[in-house]
C-alpha cells in the first residue's frame, strides 16, 4: 500500500506539469490584455506598455510560462489584482470554501445515504416516489434559481436568515447564520446524486444470495441492511462521494456567487474576468493538485471498506 | 416544554443578530455595492467602483460632492486662474491633518499630482494632468501648477476623487503599492481593513476639518447579483443598495420600510457603427438602422424608469445644452424610408443579400436586451445580426480594433471635453468607431484649451451635430438614471450622478438610527 501510496504520489509530478502547460496555454488563448482590464479605459498606451512589462506581459509565451513556474515554486508569483502571493490568497479563501464545503457535505451524507437506504429497502413506497422526486429536482433546478428562492422566503419573508455574506467562522452564531442557507443550496445536488446512488447501489446488493442466506439464517433485518448489505453498497457511494468533495472546492462558484460568499470559486472567477493570469495559474494548479490528492485517498479508502482490494 | 423552551431561545439568539448597524451601540451604515473596487489609492484607481468609495477616505483639492458641476472649497479654500488659463493656485485650508496625524501641506499636493503624472506608477488617470507642466510649492500651504496649455477641464480633475491628495511621507515609505492596501487620506472617514470579495471597513475620523461624522463606522459589502441586492436591502442586511434590476425597484418602491431615491445620472448607453469598416461606414446604412427601430417604445421597455431617451450625447444639464437641436435632427421610426436605403445599398453592391454580422455588447442586461430588439427588428429587412454579449476583459479588444456594430456607453464628469475627447478624437483608445476627421479632432482640442464657456460651447455643439445628426456615427439611446434604495433608518443620504457614495460634504453628515 506504501509503494502505491509513493507511486501514485509520484505519478502526480507530470500530471500537474501537464495540467500546468494546460493552463497556461488556455490562459494565452483567451482573448484579453491583463493590462487593459487592470488600468481601465483611461490608461495610456505608455500605462499599458509599462504595466506589460512590471508583469512580464511582453516576454514571449515560453519565457513567461517558465518565469511564472520558477516564481510559483519559489513563492515570488503574485496576483496581479492582490498583488500578494498566490498562494498566500488562494489559502486565505480556502478557509470559507472549506467551511461551505465542509457542511454541505455532512448534510449531504446526513440526509441522502439513510434516504437512498430508506428508498431501496422500501422500494416503490411512497417515501421511495416522494425521495426520487426531490432528488429529481435537486439534479434538475439550478443552484442560482433555488438559492435566490430561499434567501427570498428565509431573507425576506420570515427575516430568520441573512440574505447573504459571510458571518466569519462557523463556530459563532453569525457564521453559522450564514453558512445555513449557501450550504443547503451546494448540499441539494449533491444530496440528490448521493441518494441515487446509494439506492441503485442498495438494491443491486439486496438482490444478492448472501443476503438471502443470512435473512434465511434469521439475522435482523436491521443488521442485515445495514452491515451486510450497506458496507457492500458503499463502495460506489465512495467513488462519487470522493468525486464530489473535489467538485466542492471548485464546483461552488455560482453558491459562492449568488451568496456573495467570498470562498476559492469566486476567486478563480473573478480572476478569469480579470484576467490576473497568475493567480488563475495559481487557481487552478492548486484545485488541481486538492482534486488529485482527494482522488487519491478515495482510492486508498476502498481498501478501507472491501479488504479484498489489493494495491499493486 | 423544556425542549420547546430551548428552541425558541435557540432561534431569538439567531434572529437577533440579524439587525445591521448593531456594533457594540455603534452607528454603523452597511452599503451594498454592485462590484468590488479594484483599488483605493487614487492614483491607482482605473474606474468607477474606486471612484465610488474613494471620495470617504480621501479629500480633493477642490470638491464636486454637493454640486457634479460647481467647484466648492475642499482641501483649498480658494484658488485663482491666470488669466490665460495657463496658472492654476490653490490655497489650503490650515489646520488639516491625515488619518496618521500628520499636518498637510502644500508639499503632499505636489507629491500627489507628481506621482499621477509619473510614469513609472502607470496611473488611469495620468491622461487628465497631460497638460501640467510642473507643480510647485510656493510655501506650505499654496500650489501652483503650471500647465503648457490652457486646460479647461482641469478643475474637474482635480475635484475627481482619483485626485484625492496622499500623504508624501507614508507613501515615500510604504511604496504607491503597499498604501494602496492601507490607505490613509485626509477624509471624514479612516480605513480599518479590506477583506476581498467580503467587506471594506471603515470607521470615523473624528478630526475631520468639516467636523466629525455622525457614523461611527461604514462598511462596503460586494453583492454582485442585483437580485440578492435587493433581498439584501428587503431583508434589512444592508442599509443602502445601488445597481438595481427596473422589476426589483418598483417592487421595493411598495415598501415603507425602504425610500427609493431616482435622480438623473451621468451615464448614457448608445449604438456605434465603424467609419472604416462597410457597410457600417455608408452613412445610408447607419441611417437606415436608425429608422428601422421603435427605439422610443424599445427604450422604455428596457430601462423602465432607470433610463431615459437620449437623443444628444451629452446629458441635458451638462454645458452646453442642445437637446432641441439634437431632438430634431434625430431619425424617426420610419421603416419605408429604412427599405429605401437598403434598397440602394443593396443595388450598388455595398449590402450583401442576407447579410449577416454581430452586435458587441457588453454584459449589461440592458444593453443585451436592446441589442436582442435591435437584432430581431433588423430580421425583418434580411439583416441576420447576431448578439455578442461579452465581458469586458474580451470585449474591449475587439471594439478596439473596429468591430463595425456595438453597443456600449459612456459617462463621466459633467464637462464636455470629458465626456466627447475620448470617444470622438481620432487618436483616442475609445473612439470604437475609428471616426477620424480633422475638423472634429480640431473642435476637441480647441474646446479643452479655450477658457471662455460661450466659445467652448460652440466646438461642442459643432462635434455633437457633426458627429451625431450628419454622420449618424452612433446612435444615442439612453441617459442612465442612479437610483438608490435605502432603509428609512438612514437619515440624509443623497444619491450622486456619478454613483458615488458621499457620506460628509459641507451640507450633509448622514447617519442611522
Amino acid at each position: 500500500m506504501l509503494n502505491y501510496t509513493l507511486r501514485r504520489l509520484m505519478l502526480l509530478v507530470p500530471l500537474l506539469f501537464f495540467i500546468s502547460v494546460m493552463i497556461f496555454g488556455i490562459l494565452k488563448l483567451t482573448p484579453g490584455d491583463p493590462a487593459m482590464v487592470l488600468l481601465g479605459n483611461r490608461a495610456t498606451k505608455e500605462a499599458l506598455e509599462l504595466t506589460r512589462e512590471k508583469f512580464a506581459l511582453n516576454k514571449p509565451v515560453h519565457v513567461q510560462y517558465i518565469k511564472m513556474m520558477t516564481h510559483l515554486f519559489t513563492g515570488e508569483l503574485k496576483s496581479i489584482y492582490y498583488r500578494e502571493n498566490v498562494i498566500m490568497v488562494v489559502l486565505k479563501k480556502m478557509k470559507p470554501t472549506l467551511e461551505l464545503g465542509g457542511a454541505a457535505m455532512v448534510l449531504a451524507i446526513l440526509v441522502s445515504i439513510p434516504a437512498g437506504i430508506i428508498s431501496a429497502v422500501k422500494r416503490n413506497s411512497f417515501f421511495d416516489y416522494a425521495s426520487m422526486t426531490t432528488a429529481l429536482f435537486g439534479i434538475s433546478i439550478p443552484v442560482f434559481f433555488t438559492g435566490i428562492l430561499l434567501i427570498y422566503f428565509f431573507a425576506v419573508k420570515l427575516r430568520l436568515l441573512p440574505a447573504s455574506g459571510y458571518g466569519g467562522s462557523m463556530f459563532t452564531v453569525d457564521g453559522m447564520r450564514h453558512l445555513i442557507m449557501p450550504a443547503f443550496v451546494l448540499s441539494f445536488t449533491l444530496m440528490a446524486s448521493t441518494t441515487r446512488i446509494t439506492r441503485a447501489s442498495m438494491l443491486d446488493v439486496i438482490k444478492e444470495d448472501y443476503i438471502r442466506t443470512a435473512r434465511a439464517k434469521g439475522v435482523r433485518e436491521f443488521t442485515l441492511i445495514m452491515v451486510h448489505a450497506f458496507k457492500n453498497a458503499l463502495m460506489p457511494v465512495t467513488t462519487n462521494l470522493g468525486n464530489q468533495i473535489a467538485r466542492l472546492f471548485a464546483g461552488a462558484v455560482l453558491t459562492e456567487t449568488v451568496f456573495a460568499w467570498p470562498g476559492v470559486g469566486r476567486l478563480a472567477v473573478n480572476a478569469i474576468f480579470r484576467r490576473d493570469e497568475p493567480l488563475v495559474f495559481g487557481c487552478v494548479l492548486i484545485l488541481s493538485f486538492i482534486y488529485v490528492v482527494v482522488n487519491l485517498l478515495v482510492d486508498l479508502f476502498y481498501g478501507v471498506i472491501n479488504p479484498q482490494i489489493r494495491y499493486e | 416544554m423544556k425542549k420547546f423552551f430551548i428552541s425558541i431561545l435557540v432561534l431569538l439568539s439567531f434572529t437577533l443578530g440579524l439587525c445591521p448597524g448593531v456594533f457594540a451601540g455603534e452607528k454603523t451604515l452597511t452599503i451594498g455595492i454592485s462590484k468590488e473596487p479594484a483599488k483605493l489609492n487614487p492614483v491607482l484607481i482605473p474606474g468607477i467602483y474606486g471612484e465610488a468609495l474613494a471620495g470617504n477616505i480621501f479629500d480633493t483639492l477642490i470638491s464636486f460632492k454637493e454640486n457634479a458641476s460647481t467647484p466648492a472649497p475642499g482641501l483649498a479654500e480658494s484658488w485663482e486662474i491666470s488669466q490665460d488659463g495657463k496658472q492654476y493656485t490653490f490655497h489650503l485650508r490650515k489646520g488639516v491633518k491625515f488619518h496618521n496625524g500628520q499636518p498637510l501641506t502644500s508639499a503632499d499636493v505636489k507629491f500627489t499630482i507628481e506621482a499621477t503624472m509619473d510614469p513609472a506608477n502607470a496611473s488611469p488617470s495620468k491622461e487628465f494632468f497631460a497638460p501640467v507642466d510642473r507643480v510647485e510649492a510656493m510655501d506650505d500651504f499654496t500650489v501652483t501648477l503650471f500647465l503648457k496649455d490652457a486646460y479647461a477641464p482641469l478643475l474637474l480633475a482635480l475635484g475627481s476623487p482619483t485626485s484625492g491628495i496622499l500623504p508624501k511621507e507614508l507613501v515615500s515609505q510604504m511604496g504607491m503599492d503597499k498604501f494602496d492596501s492601507h490607505p490613509v487620506g485626509t477624509g471624514p472617514f479612516m480605513f480599518v481593513e479590506w477583506l476581498p470579495d467580503e467587506r471594506i471597513v471603515l470607521k470615523k475620523n473624528p478630526d475631520y476639518f468639516l467636523g466629525a461624522p455622525n457614523l461611527d463606522r461604514v462598511i462596503f459589502r460586494p453583492v454582485p447579483k442585483p437580485e440578492v441586492m435587493a433581498a439584501e436591502i428587503e431583508s434589512g442586511g444592508i442599509d443602502i443598495a445601488h445597481q438595481m434590476l427596473p422589476q426589483d425597484i418598483s417592487r421595493l418602491a411598495k415598501d415603507d420600510r425602504l425610500k427609493v431615491m431616482t435622480i438623473p445620472g451621468l451615464g448614457n448607453s448608445y449604438i456605434g457603427f465603424s467609419y472604416k469598416k462597410m457597410p457600417f461606414a455608408d452613412v445610408r446604412f447607419r441611417k437606415a438602422i436608425y429608422h428601422s427601430v421603435p427605439f422610443d417604445a424599445a427604450i422604455k421597455g428596457i430601462w423602465r424608469g432607470v433610463g431615459e431617451r437620449a437623443y444628444s450625447w451629452i446629458p441635458p444639464g451638462v454645458f452646453p445644452e442642445d437637446t432641441e437641436y439634437m431632438k430634431k435632427s434625430a431619425l424617426a421610426h420610419d421603416p419605408k424610408q429604412a427599405r429605401v436605403y437598403f434598397d440602394e445599398l443593396k443595388k450598388e453592391g455595398i449590402l450583401k443579400e442576407d447579410f449577416e454580422f454581430p452586435i458587441y455588447t457588453s454584459q449589461n442586461p440592458h444593453r443585451v436586451k436592446i441589442a436582442t430588439a435591435v437584432a430581431t427588428e433588423l430580421r425583418k429587412y434580411g439583416l441576420k445580426a447576431r448578439v455578442e454579449s461579452l465581458e469586458w476583459g474580451t470585449l474591449f479588444p475587439i471594439l478596439k480594433a473596429d468591430s463595425g456594430f456595438y453597443i456600449m456607453g459612456w459617462g463621466s464628469v459633467p464637462d464636455p471635453d470629458r465626456w466627447t475627447y475620448k470617444i470622438f478624437h481620432s487618436g483616442s483608445s475609445m473612439n470604437f468607431s475609428m471616426y477620424e476627421l480633422p475638423e472634429i479632432d480640431k473642435a476637441l482640442d480647441l474646446g479643452r484649451a479655450l477658457v471662455g464657456a460661450d466659445k467652448r460651447g460652440e466646438q461642442y455643439k459643432f462635434i455633437m451635430r457633426k458627429a451625431l445628426a450628419q454622420d449618424y456615427i452612433h446612435i444615442p439611446l439612453v441617459f442612465k438614471s442612479v437610483t438608490a434604495v435605502c432603509s428609512n433608518r438612514v437619515k440624509g443620504f443623497e444619491p450622486s450622478a456619478q454613483d458615488y457614495f458621499h457620506l460628509v460634504t459641507e451640507k450633509r453628515n448622514v447617519t442611522v438610527e
